[in-house]
Protein backbone atom coordinates (compact mmCIF):
# COMPACT_ATOMS: atom_id res chain seq x y z
CA UNK A 1 0.00 0.00 0.00
CA UNK A 2 0.89 3.40 -0.36
CA UNK A 3 2.32 5.47 2.48
CA UNK A 4 5.47 8.08 2.49
CA UNK A 5 9.33 6.63 3.70
CA UNK A 6 10.33 9.67 5.50
CA UNK A 7 7.73 12.27 7.01
CA UNK A 8 8.29 15.49 8.79
CA UNK A 9 6.16 15.55 11.62
CA UNK A 10 4.37 12.21 12.69
CA UNK A 11 0.77 13.98 13.08
CA UNK A 12 -1.42 16.55 11.42
CA UNK A 13 -3.86 18.82 11.71
CA UNK A 14 -7.17 17.75 10.03
CA UNK A 15 -7.57 20.96 7.65
CA UNK A 16 -9.87 22.32 6.29
CA UNK A 17 -10.98 22.10 2.11
CA UNK A 18 -12.41 24.73 -0.42
CA UNK A 19 -12.51 25.58 -3.96
CA UNK A 20 -11.33 23.14 -7.03
CA UNK A 21 -8.23 21.27 -7.91
CA UNK A 22 -5.85 23.67 -9.72
CA UNK A 23 -3.26 21.16 -9.89
CA UNK A 24 -3.38 17.34 -11.11
CA UNK A 25 -6.73 18.50 -13.15
CA UNK A 26 -5.73 17.17 -16.42
CA UNK A 27 -4.51 13.70 -17.84
CA UNK A 28 -1.27 13.94 -18.30
CA UNK A 29 -0.04 10.08 -19.28
CA UNK A 30 -2.81 8.14 -20.60
CA UNK A 31 -5.74 8.39 -22.58
CA UNK A 32 -8.76 8.38 -19.97
CA UNK A 33 -8.99 9.50 -16.40
CA UNK A 34 -11.39 9.04 -13.68
CA UNK A 35 -11.93 12.79 -12.34
CA UNK A 36 -12.60 13.26 -8.66
CA UNK A 37 -16.14 15.69 -8.14
CA UNK A 38 -16.42 16.36 -4.79
CA UNK A 39 -13.80 17.29 -2.02
CA UNK A 40 -12.47 14.92 0.52
CA UNK A 41 -9.87 11.90 1.72
CA UNK A 42 -8.90 8.94 -0.20
CA UNK A 43 -7.15 6.47 1.81
CA UNK A 44 -4.38 4.19 0.81
CA UNK A 45 -6.40 1.18 1.55
CA UNK A 46 -8.97 2.62 -0.78
CA UNK A 47 -6.60 3.17 -3.44
CA UNK A 48 -5.16 -0.14 -3.35
CA UNK A 49 -8.44 -1.71 -3.37
CA UNK A 50 -9.30 0.35 -6.76
CA UNK A 51 -6.03 -0.31 -8.42
CA UNK A 52 -6.23 -4.23 -7.88
CA UNK A 53 -10.38 -4.05 -9.32
CA UNK A 54 -9.36 -2.09 -12.48
CA UNK A 55 -5.59 -4.05 -13.13
CA UNK A 56 -7.96 -7.15 -12.53
CA UNK A 57 -10.64 -6.02 -15.05
CA UNK A 58 -8.17 -5.47 -17.71
CA UNK A 59 -7.05 -8.87 -17.09
CA UNK A 60 -3.07 -7.25 -16.84
CA UNK A 61 -3.39 -5.46 -20.40
CA UNK A 62 -2.92 -1.98 -20.38
CA UNK A 63 -1.48 0.67 -18.26
CA UNK A 64 -2.79 2.34 -15.16
CA UNK A 65 -1.16 5.59 -13.30
CA UNK A 66 -2.15 6.21 -9.84
CA UNK A 67 -2.43 10.64 -9.56
CA UNK A 68 -2.66 11.14 -6.18
CA UNK A 69 -0.44 9.96 -3.09
CA UNK A 70 -1.91 9.45 0.60
CA UNK A 71 0.74 11.42 2.38
CA UNK A 72 -1.65 12.93 5.28
CA UNK A 73 -1.22 10.58 8.17
CA UNK A 74 -4.65 9.92 9.97
CA UNK A 75 -4.80 9.50 13.79
CA UNK A 76 -7.41 7.55 15.62
CA UNK A 77 -8.12 7.17 19.12
CA UNK A 78 -8.37 3.88 21.10
CA UNK A 79 -11.84 2.36 21.57
CA UNK A 80 -13.01 2.99 25.15
CA UNK A 81 -10.99 5.62 26.04
CA UNK A 82 -12.23 9.27 27.38
CA UNK A 83 -11.83 12.11 26.15
CA UNK A 84 -8.81 14.21 26.19
CA UNK A 85 -5.41 13.22 26.77
CA UNK A 86 -3.63 14.05 23.41
CA UNK A 87 -4.01 13.32 20.19
CA UNK A 88 -4.73 9.87 18.94
CA UNK A 89 -2.42 7.37 17.39
CA UNK A 90 -1.38 7.70 13.57
CA UNK A 91 -3.65 5.09 12.12
CA UNK A 92 -3.33 5.14 8.64
CA UNK A 93 -2.60 7.70 5.47
CA UNK A 94 -5.03 9.60 3.33
CA UNK A 95 -4.59 11.97 -0.01
CA UNK A 96 -6.73 14.75 0.61
CA UNK A 97 -8.58 15.29 -3.07
CA UNK A 98 -10.50 18.08 -4.22
CA UNK A 99 -12.99 18.46 -7.60
CA UNK A 100 -11.62 18.16 -10.77
CA UNK A 101 -9.00 16.33 -9.61
CA UNK A 102 -7.42 13.41 -11.88
CA UNK A 103 -7.51 10.33 -9.59
CA UNK A 104 -6.58 7.51 -11.82
CA UNK A 105 -5.48 7.01 -15.76
CA UNK A 106 -5.76 4.48 -17.71
CA UNK A 107 -4.07 3.72 -21.49
CA UNK A 108 -3.86 0.86 -23.71
CA UNK A 109 -7.57 0.09 -23.38
CA UNK A 110 -10.78 0.20 -25.34
CA UNK A 111 -13.09 3.00 -23.90
CA UNK A 112 -15.45 0.53 -22.78
CA UNK A 113 -13.05 -1.44 -20.82
CA UNK A 114 -11.56 1.44 -19.44
CA UNK A 115 -15.43 2.66 -18.11
CA UNK A 116 -16.12 -0.95 -16.84
CA UNK A 117 -12.84 -0.57 -14.78
CA UNK A 118 -13.38 2.72 -13.35
CA UNK A 119 -16.61 2.17 -12.61
CA UNK A 120 -15.04 -1.04 -10.24
CA UNK A 121 -12.82 1.79 -9.00
CA UNK A 122 -14.95 4.15 -8.36
CA UNK A 123 -16.98 1.90 -6.56
CA UNK A 124 -14.31 1.45 -4.09
CA UNK A 125 -14.14 5.71 -3.38
CA UNK A 126 -16.10 7.27 -0.96
CA UNK A 127 -16.75 10.10 -3.55
CA UNK A 128 -18.43 10.81 -6.76
CA UNK A 129 -16.39 10.76 -9.55
CA UNK A 130 -16.37 11.38 -13.80
CA UNK A 131 -14.31 9.29 -16.20
CA UNK A 132 -12.95 12.19 -18.73
CA UNK A 133 -10.65 11.57 -21.50
CA UNK A 134 -7.64 13.52 -23.01
CA UNK A 135 -8.49 16.76 -24.66
CA UNK A 136 -6.79 18.25 -27.85
CA UNK A 137 -6.57 21.29 -27.19
CA UNK B 1 -4.44 18.77 -44.57
CA UNK B 2 -5.78 20.51 -41.94
CA UNK B 3 -10.01 21.22 -42.11
CA UNK B 4 -11.63 24.14 -42.84
CA UNK B 5 -14.15 26.12 -40.56
CA UNK B 6 -15.24 29.34 -40.16
CA UNK B 7 -16.08 31.33 -36.61
CA UNK B 8 -18.49 34.69 -35.95
CA UNK B 9 -16.81 37.06 -33.83
CA UNK B 10 -17.74 40.13 -32.18
CA UNK B 11 -15.03 42.51 -30.75
CA UNK B 12 -15.35 43.83 -27.49
CA UNK B 13 -13.64 46.77 -26.03
CA UNK B 14 -14.47 46.11 -22.42
CA UNK B 15 -12.62 43.43 -20.34
CA UNK B 16 -11.66 41.88 -17.56
CA UNK B 17 -13.25 39.15 -15.62
CA UNK B 18 -16.52 40.80 -14.58
CA UNK B 19 -16.80 41.66 -18.67
CA UNK B 20 -16.34 38.13 -19.15
CA UNK B 21 -18.80 36.49 -16.44
CA UNK B 22 -21.64 39.13 -18.20
CA UNK B 23 -20.38 37.62 -21.53
CA UNK B 24 -20.67 34.12 -19.95
CA UNK B 25 -24.02 34.73 -18.95
CA UNK B 26 -25.54 36.32 -21.68
CA UNK B 27 -24.52 33.22 -23.62
CA UNK B 28 -20.80 34.53 -25.06
CA UNK B 29 -17.37 33.22 -24.73
CA UNK B 30 -14.61 35.89 -24.18
CA UNK B 31 -12.06 35.09 -26.62
CA UNK B 32 -8.83 36.94 -28.21
CA UNK B 33 -6.83 36.57 -31.30
CA UNK B 34 -3.01 37.74 -32.12
CA UNK B 35 -0.29 36.92 -33.96
CA UNK B 36 2.81 38.68 -36.05
CA UNK B 37 2.21 42.14 -36.84
CA UNK B 38 -0.69 42.67 -34.85
CA UNK B 39 -2.20 44.29 -31.82
CA UNK B 40 -4.23 41.66 -29.80
CA UNK B 41 -7.96 42.43 -30.08
CA UNK B 42 -10.15 41.01 -27.78
CA UNK B 43 -13.13 39.22 -28.92
CA UNK B 44 -16.74 37.26 -28.31
CA UNK B 45 -18.10 34.39 -29.70
CA UNK B 46 -21.47 33.13 -29.91
CA UNK B 47 -21.12 29.73 -27.17
CA UNK B 48 -23.59 27.50 -29.46
CA UNK B 49 -22.24 28.10 -32.24
CA UNK B 50 -18.48 27.45 -30.99
CA UNK B 51 -19.72 24.07 -28.92
CA UNK B 52 -21.04 22.94 -32.14
CA UNK B 53 -17.53 23.68 -34.31
CA UNK B 54 -15.59 21.90 -31.89
CA UNK B 55 -17.80 19.15 -32.01
CA UNK B 56 -16.95 18.29 -35.41
CA UNK B 57 -13.13 19.42 -35.89
CA UNK B 58 -9.73 18.36 -34.76
CA UNK B 59 -9.22 21.57 -32.77
CA UNK B 60 -5.34 21.73 -32.61
CA UNK B 61 -4.85 21.42 -35.92
CA UNK B 62 -7.74 23.07 -38.25
CA UNK B 63 -7.12 26.57 -39.55
CA UNK B 64 -10.30 28.38 -39.01
CA UNK B 65 -11.78 31.62 -40.69
CA UNK B 66 -12.14 34.45 -38.25
CA UNK B 67 -14.59 36.77 -39.20
CA UNK B 68 -15.04 39.86 -36.94
CA UNK B 69 -17.81 41.90 -37.93
CA UNK B 70 -17.74 44.35 -41.11
CA UNK B 71 -13.66 43.05 -41.58
CA UNK B 72 -12.37 40.37 -44.12
CA UNK B 73 -12.05 37.07 -42.23
CA UNK B 74 -8.87 36.06 -41.28
CA UNK B 75 -7.17 32.81 -40.97
CA UNK B 76 -6.03 31.53 -37.44
CA UNK B 77 -5.25 28.43 -35.27
CA UNK B 78 -7.12 27.56 -32.02
CA UNK B 79 -4.31 28.09 -29.68
CA UNK B 80 -5.93 27.15 -26.08
CA UNK B 81 -9.13 26.16 -25.29
CA UNK B 82 -9.76 27.52 -21.42
CA UNK B 83 -12.34 24.76 -19.78
CA UNK B 84 -13.91 24.61 -16.25
CA UNK B 85 -11.97 21.72 -14.88
CA UNK B 86 -15.13 20.12 -13.25
CA UNK B 87 -17.17 20.45 -16.48
CA UNK B 88 -14.45 20.55 -19.28
CA UNK B 89 -18.10 21.04 -21.69
CA UNK B 90 -18.23 24.52 -20.47
CA UNK B 91 -15.51 26.56 -22.36
CA UNK B 92 -14.08 29.64 -20.26
CA UNK B 93 -11.86 31.68 -22.83
CA UNK B 94 -10.52 31.10 -26.40
CA UNK B 95 -7.08 32.05 -27.94
CA UNK B 96 -6.97 32.45 -31.64
CA UNK B 97 -3.50 32.64 -33.06
CA UNK B 98 -3.58 34.55 -36.78
CA UNK B 99 -1.67 32.95 -38.93
CA UNK B 100 0.11 33.99 -42.41
CA UNK B 101 -0.26 31.85 -45.55
CA UNK B 102 3.54 32.13 -46.40
CA UNK B 103 4.86 32.38 -42.73
CA UNK B 104 5.91 28.72 -41.02
CA UNK B 105 4.35 28.20 -37.83
CA UNK B 106 5.11 25.79 -34.35
CA UNK B 107 1.90 23.74 -33.60
CA UNK B 108 1.32 20.32 -31.63
CA UNK B 109 -0.23 17.84 -33.73
CA UNK B 110 -1.38 14.62 -32.30
CA UNK B 111 0.14 11.30 -32.65
CA UNK B 112 -2.14 8.62 -33.72
CA UNK B 113 -0.70 5.26 -33.21
CA UNK B 114 -1.59 2.12 -36.11
CA UNK B 115 -1.79 -1.06 -36.51
CA UNK B 116 -1.42 -3.68 -33.80
CA UNK B 117 2.61 -4.30 -31.94
CA UNK B 118 4.12 -8.07 -32.83
CA UNK B 119 4.93 -7.62 -29.75
CA UNK B 120 1.43 -7.30 -28.72
CA UNK B 121 -0.49 -9.64 -30.82
CA UNK B 122 1.76 -12.59 -30.22
CA UNK B 123 3.27 -11.93 -26.92
CA UNK B 124 0.89 -10.60 -24.48
CA UNK B 125 3.00 -7.54 -24.70
CA UNK B 126 1.53 -4.14 -23.14
CA UNK B 127 1.65 -0.95 -25.76
CA UNK B 128 2.92 1.62 -24.02
CA UNK B 129 1.88 5.36 -25.54
CA UNK B 130 4.76 7.17 -24.27
CA UNK B 131 4.24 11.02 -26.57
CA UNK B 132 0.62 12.10 -27.75
CA UNK B 133 1.74 14.91 -29.47
CA UNK B 134 4.56 16.15 -31.79
CA UNK B 135 5.83 19.76 -31.86
CA UNK B 136 6.29 20.54 -36.06
CA UNK B 137 6.77 23.45 -37.72
CA UNK B 138 4.90 23.85 -40.74
CA UNK B 139 3.48 26.44 -43.37
CA UNK B 140 -0.03 26.86 -42.11
CA UNK B 141 -1.43 24.90 -45.75
CA UNK B 142 0.57 21.55 -44.22
CA UNK B 143 -1.05 21.26 -40.84
CA UNK B 144 -1.81 17.54 -40.79
CA UNK B 145 -4.65 17.04 -38.76
CA UNK B 146 -2.72 14.03 -36.85
CA UNK B 147 0.41 12.12 -37.47
CA UNK B 148 0.20 8.58 -38.21
CA UNK B 149 3.12 5.71 -36.49
CA UNK B 150 3.21 2.68 -37.52
CA UNK B 151 4.12 0.21 -34.51
CA UNK B 152 3.24 -3.22 -36.53
CA UNK B 153 6.63 -4.10 -36.20
CA UNK B 154 7.33 -3.90 -32.48
CA UNK B 155 8.12 -6.31 -30.29
CA UNK B 156 8.27 -6.90 -26.49
CA UNK B 157 11.30 -4.15 -25.29
CA UNK B 158 11.33 -2.24 -28.46
CA UNK B 159 10.44 1.50 -28.92
CA UNK B 160 10.15 3.60 -31.77
CA UNK B 161 11.68 7.18 -31.60
CA UNK B 162 11.27 10.26 -33.04
CA UNK B 163 14.36 10.08 -35.03
CA UNK B 164 13.25 7.20 -36.88
CA UNK B 165 10.53 9.19 -38.47
CA UNK B 166 10.89 11.00 -41.67
CA UNK B 167 8.22 13.79 -43.21
CA UNK B 168 8.41 15.49 -46.04
CA UNK B 169 6.23 18.82 -45.04
CA UNK B 170 7.26 19.57 -42.06
CA UNK B 171 10.25 19.33 -39.26
CA UNK B 172 9.60 17.96 -35.79
CA UNK B 173 10.81 20.28 -32.99
CA UNK B 174 10.74 17.62 -30.86
CA UNK B 175 14.13 15.99 -29.69
CA UNK B 176 14.83 12.78 -31.42
CA UNK B 177 15.93 10.46 -28.90
CA UNK B 178 12.34 11.29 -27.32
CA UNK B 179 10.40 7.74 -27.53
CA UNK B 180 6.68 7.70 -29.05
CA UNK B 181 5.98 4.58 -28.23
CA UNK B 182 7.25 0.88 -26.53
CA UNK B 183 6.11 -2.23 -26.05
CA UNK B 184 6.48 -3.74 -22.34
CA UNK B 185 6.24 -6.89 -20.87
CA UNK B 186 3.03 -8.16 -19.82
CA UNK B 187 2.47 -7.38 -15.45
CA UNK B 188 3.40 -10.73 -13.32
CA UNK B 189 0.65 -11.86 -12.03
CA UNK B 190 0.51 -10.04 -8.51
CA UNK B 191 1.26 -12.05 -4.96
CA UNK B 192 -0.66 -10.75 -2.59
CA UNK B 193 1.74 -10.13 0.23
CA UNK B 194 -0.46 -9.35 3.43
CA UNK B 195 2.18 -10.13 5.96
CA UNK B 196 4.18 -7.28 4.57
CA UNK B 197 1.06 -5.50 3.88
CA UNK B 198 -0.09 -5.82 7.48
CA UNK B 199 3.47 -5.16 8.81
CA UNK B 200 4.19 -1.79 6.79
CA UNK B 201 0.01 -0.51 8.23
CA UNK B 202 1.37 -0.48 11.53
CA UNK B 203 5.23 0.65 11.31
CA UNK B 204 5.17 4.44 11.47
CA UNK B 205 8.12 5.97 8.55
CA UNK B 206 10.94 7.70 9.49
CA UNK B 207 10.95 11.10 10.48
CA UNK B 208 13.27 13.16 8.32
CA UNK B 209 14.06 15.41 11.49
CA UNK B 210 15.68 14.01 14.21
CA UNK B 211 12.30 13.23 17.14
CA UNK B 212 13.19 15.78 19.53
CA UNK B 213 11.78 13.13 22.21
CA UNK B 214 13.98 13.97 25.19
CA UNK B 215 13.23 18.19 24.82
CA UNK B 216 9.37 17.28 23.48
CA UNK B 217 8.92 14.84 26.96
CA UNK B 218 10.62 17.62 28.68
CA UNK B 219 8.48 20.57 28.04
CA UNK B 220 5.20 18.46 28.09
CA UNK B 221 6.48 17.37 31.72
CA UNK B 222 7.18 21.50 32.59
CA UNK B 223 3.95 22.58 31.17
CA UNK B 224 2.07 20.08 33.15
CA UNK B 225 3.49 21.31 36.20
CA UNK B 226 2.66 25.25 35.07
Amino acid sequence: MLAPKRIKFRKTFKGRSKGIATRGNTIAFGEYGLMCLEPGWITNRQIEASRVAMTREMKRGGKVWIRIFPDKPITKKPAETRMGKGKGNPEGWVAVVKPARIIFEVDGVTEELAKKAFALAAAKLPLRTRVVRRQEV
Amino acid sequence: MAQQATIQAAPRKDTGKGVARSLRRAGQIPAVIYGRGRDPEALAVNNTELTRLLAGISAATTLVDVAVEGRAPVKALIREIQRNPVRPADIIHLDLYEVHANEKITVRVPVKLVGVPDGVRNFGGVLDHIMHELEIKVFPADIPSHIDVDVTALNIGQSIHIRELTFDKFEVMNDGGQTIATIVAPRAEEVAAPVADAAAATTEPELIRKPKAEDEEGEGESKGKE
